[in-house]
């Protein structure tokens, strides 16, 4: 189990495909066509993670996973306060249209949870075909809280192997709303190889 | 007017200038050690990250001769962090024995992560406790454990240490 190492570019490749099939996935759920904006992608050295998504004390919902099968890691997705609630207003508009998150913050967290699991899982999926590999994740949880504690906690865990490891971070947008969300992929074992090139 | 040093993970700052603010922010399961020599008034903040070095080399500077970005610094593992913290002080003159010692953080942020030593915060309070005793430091106030987040800050000029976290606001310690 585990001990494989994934080359980045490629990875990259794969979890674009997984957000492309998860945009479809919504725009089914939505009734409406979503388009995926615009796909940030990095990779970056694990003391880094914590500061990845803007300032560290700003409280953003999480969604954790982790996986095991011939990968291990985590897989976290970050979404800001505002973004989320226009991301749930896209899935559930009626439901979210007249009430604030703020007011609501169960019922947001609960959408955000829907969300993170379809792309998550589009994710995964994409990366573990894209890899001819086998990983399978634990169902995610959902955490408010600073947005450089929950990075910097996940980062421990795979901090625990080598000295080099990388971890990939992307930041996805849907549709005109501008609603983004980030994504930071950490592999435990072995971790990834390639070149630190930014791809848009 | 103050001026913010981030003690990123995996760091240790020190310094002896009274407009410095030493901040490591966003402490999940890090935990954050700030010392503070009173005579001195020279203080000194660690981000641990991990319980134990288990006999890891440290490096010299954190990176690598050649072209293999490393992680591993003095800051990362309990038992070299304190260690590097106080030498860093005792380098100047400073006295382990009449340090001010404060420590924040270890909090079980992610439901569910553990490793198979048990939960990774709570192995980094007690493994910097132990490093915190066995350097011969005075017992620390803590604010530590918990499910949230905390930034931590020592104030250089006053030895004045303090801990913000979203439900709390913030506290000196």
């Amino acid at each position: 189990m585990g001990g494989k190492t994934l080359e980045y570019a490629r990875f990259h490749e794969s979890a674009v495909l997984g957000l492309e099939s998860a945009r479809e996935i919504l725009s089914a759920y939505t009734g409406r066509p979503l388009r995926l904006a615009a796909v940030r992608s990095d990779y970056v050295e694990l003391n880094k993670v914590p500061l990845l998504s803007g300032p560290p004390e700003e409280v953003v919902l999480s969604s954790y996973v982790t996986f095991g099968g011939d990968v291990e890691g985590q897989l976290l997705m970050l979404f800001r306060p505002e973004s989320a609630e226009k991301l749930a207003g896209l899935l559930a508009p009626h439901v979210l249209g007249p009430i604030s998150g703020q007011r609501s913050p169960d019922l947001l967290e609960s959408l955000i949870g829907e969300i993170a699991n379809v792309v998550g899982s589009a994710v995964l999926n994409k990366v573990a075909d894209g890899f001819e590999i086998k990983i399978l994740p634990i169902p995610p949880v959902i955490i408010r809280e600073m947005a450089g504690a929950v990075l910097s906690s996940a980062t421990a865990y795979a901090g625990l192997d080598g000295d080099s490891t990388y971890v990939a971070y992307m930041k996805a947008t849907l549709d005109e709303e501008q609603a983004s969300f980030e994504i930071v992929f950490l592999p435990r074992m072995g971790g990834f190889q390639g070149t630190s090139q930014m791809t848009e | 007017m103050s001026d913010s040093l981030v003690v990123g993970l995996a760091e240790v700052k020190w310094s002896v200038l009274p407009e410095d603010v030493l901040v490591a922010f966003s402490l999940g399961s890090c935990v954050g050690v700030a010392l503070w020599d009173p005579v001195l008034r020279a203080g000194a903040m660690a981000h641990v990250m991990l319980p134990s070095s288990r006999g890891r080399k440290s490096p010299k500077n954190g990176v690598d001769a050649g072209l293999t970005p490393r992680f591993e610094k003095p800051g990362k593992y309990a038992d070299t962090a304190v260690e590097y913290a106080v030498r860093c002080l005792t380098a100047i003159g400073a006295e382990p024995s009449r340090m001010m010692v404060r420590m924040a953080g270890g909090a079980h942020v992610i439901p569910g992560f553990t490793l198979p030593g048990g939960d990774i915060g709570t192995a980094n309070i007690r493994a910097v406790s132990e490093a915190i005793e066995r350097l011969g430091l005075p017992e620390p106030r803590k604010d530590v454990g918990g499910d949230y987040g905390r930034t931590m800050r020592l104030y250089v000029g006053e030895g004045r240490a303090t801990v913000y976290s979203v439900s709390r606001g913030e506290r000196e310690i």
